[in-house]
This record gives structure tokens, sequence and C-alpha cells, in this order.
């Protein structure tokens, strides 16, 4: 019989009348099975959506993030570096700057570096008097001797000669 | 709302599972495996279907074709669903058809014919739902089923008996 309420012919009344072989499985497991899978399932519907979400949304921010800030670091490695803390220079003052020759810079600073160095050693084993330069002394021998300088500007003097 | 509870899936199972198995063996020879999985599928939807029964035939048909293709048995299952129809029906208390006989009538149909009557008078399934089912219009079900009660009752005259004839 349909769900329709039709009559039926007889030939459907008895083909009807003739149930379908029944299925040959294990029920006892497949309602195990079953049981299990709505377990999950309504442990799945327990949970809202910020638990569900919650840990893959801060993972995808975090990487993006960590992703952005990997790119900026690369940009700034790329590009050199802007003195002044990248205000503009001006032009008159740009052409007066002394103009280094990039291959030899290394060499150069290396050289002062080294100097440097020196004269402070020589500085702690003489003393500051004895490296005096003869401008600083005859200055001093011309002025007033109330007129002095101090150890740090003394060495900013020399090193600028 | 909620998905199936455990005495829906018995209800279902007990009410339903001998049709589906005929539904699914028009297309493939593991039809437990089929409506199993079907039934486990059900179980997983975090809401019961509208129209349950109707939903668990599309499913079993959905697999059926699928577990039929990927067996690659499906060329030649025309040829074997005769050799394989008397696991179709059981012999019924009733004696007005021979089980046998009905089932060899049944597989010898068209697969479209089959389907439709199997689903209609073994899964009680309405036209529309049937129609819906196979993913035809109305009429086309309408038709398929009649052409196959037609043709059933040509393979059966004289073997089926009237209801009062015992």
């Amino acid at each position: 019989m349909t769900r329709e309420g039709q009559k039926l012919t007889p030939l459907e009344e008895s083909l009807a009348s003739v149930a379908p072989r029944p299925l040959d499985f294990d029920r006892d497991v497949f309602f195990y099975r079953a049981g299990e899978l709505a377990a999950r399932r309504d442990c799945d519907m327990e949970q809202t959506p910020l638990r569900r979400w919650g840990w893959p949304a801060a993972f995808s921010a975090m990487t993006t993030a960590a992703a952005i800030l990997l790119a900026m670091q690369c940009h700034r490695q790329g590009t050199a570096d802007i003195p002044d803390g990248g205000r503009a220079v001006p032009e008159s003052v740009a052409e007066s700057l002394p103009v280094r020759d990039p291959a030899a810079q290394p060499e150069s600073r290396l050289a002062e570096m080294m100097e440097y160095q020196r004269l402070c050693d020589a500085i702690f084993r003489d003393g500051i008097d004895a490296h005096l330069p003869e401008a600083v002394v005859s200055s001093e021998t011309k002025t007033d001797s109330t007129v002095s300088l101090s150890s740090a500007e003394l060495l900013n003097q020399m090193l600028n000669q | 709302m909620a998905g199936v509870d455990a005495e829906t899936l018995k209800r279902l199972l007990d009410a339903n599972s001998a049709a589906l198995g005929l539904y699914a063996r028009q297309w493939c020879n593991t039809p437990e495996d089929v409506v199993q999985d079907v039934f486990l599928l059900l179980m997983r939807e975090p809401a019961v279907p509208e129209n349950v029964v109707g939903w668990l035939y599309r499913a079993v048909r959905n697999k059926a074709i699928n577990a039929a293709q990927a067996s690659r048995r499906r060329a030649t299952h025309e040829a074997e669903a005769a050799l394989r129809a008397e696991l179709w029906l059981t012999p019924s208390d009733s004696d007005r058809l021979d089980a046998a006989v009905a089932a060899e009538a049944l597989a010898g149909l068209p697969l479209d014919e089959r389907e439709a009557i199997v689903a209609r008078l073994w899964g009680g399934l309405s036209f529309e739902e049937t129609a819906h089912l196979i993913g035809a219009s109305l009429s086309t079900a309408y038709r398929r089923y009649q052409q196959g009660i037609a043709a059933l009752r040509e393979r059966l005259e004289g073997t089926c008996r009237p209801k009062n004839s015992r």
C-alpha cells in the first residue's frame, strides 16, 4: 500500500505482499557505530562558535602577523639607511657633504678605528698632557689658565684635528 | 533541531531497511553496506531531514550507484541482475504470488522502470517523491511505473492468484 492512499490493482497488491529480503548485517555492531556517531555529533553541536573557531582564528591571525613582519624585515634589509632619521637633506647641504666612495668606506673606517685605538692606548700609557695638540697647548698658554677643557672635549678636539 | 535519536533510528531501520536493501540491489550487490552507511550518514546529520524516508532513498540511490561504479560492475550488472534476483524477495505467507517468479520478472525490467516500482510499491513513496528521487518529472515517474507494471502483468499473467482464491 502506498502512502498516497490510491487503490492498488490486484497485481500491485500481490507484488507488495511479497516482502523484500531482510538485510543481513550485525545490528549490534551497527547500533554501536550509530551511537558513537551520535555522541560525536552531539559533542560537535555543543561546541560554541567561539570554541570551535577560536583556535583556528587565532592561529590564522598570528600566522598573518608573522608573515607581515617577515615581509617588512626583508623589505627593510633591502633598502639603504637614510641619514638623519629620514629627514630630507637640503640640496645646498647635500652638495657640501663629502662624497665617500662606498668601496673604500670600510677600509677608511677601519683605519680610523685603529687610529683611535692607538691614540687611546697612548693616552692611557703616557697621560693626556703628553699628547695635547700644539694648538691646544698654545691656546692654553695664550689664554687664561682658568679656561680649561675636559678630557672628553680634548679627545674630541684631537680626533677632529 | 536535534539529530536522529536511537528510538527513531530503530523505527526507521525496522520499517525501511529491507525495502532500501531491495532498492540498493537494483544497482549493486552490496546492499547491506550501502544501507548501513546511509543510516550512519543519517546519524551524522545535525537535524532530522524533513522527509526522512525520501532522504534515505535518495542517499541509498547515490551510494548504490557509487558502489557499482567503484567496483566497475555496472556494465555487466544488467546481465547479472536476473541471476541475483532470487535474493530480492522473501516468499510470503499469503502465497498470492511466487516470490522467485516475481523477482525474476522484476529483474527483467529496465532499470528506470524497476526503480520506480520498487520505490513506490515497497518503499511506499508517492509519485511526487519518486519523481524527485529519480530526478524526473512527475509524468515521467508515473509513466515509468505504469510501463513497468504493464510489463510485469504480461510476465506474471497466470501466476498471480486472486486474494480469496485459496
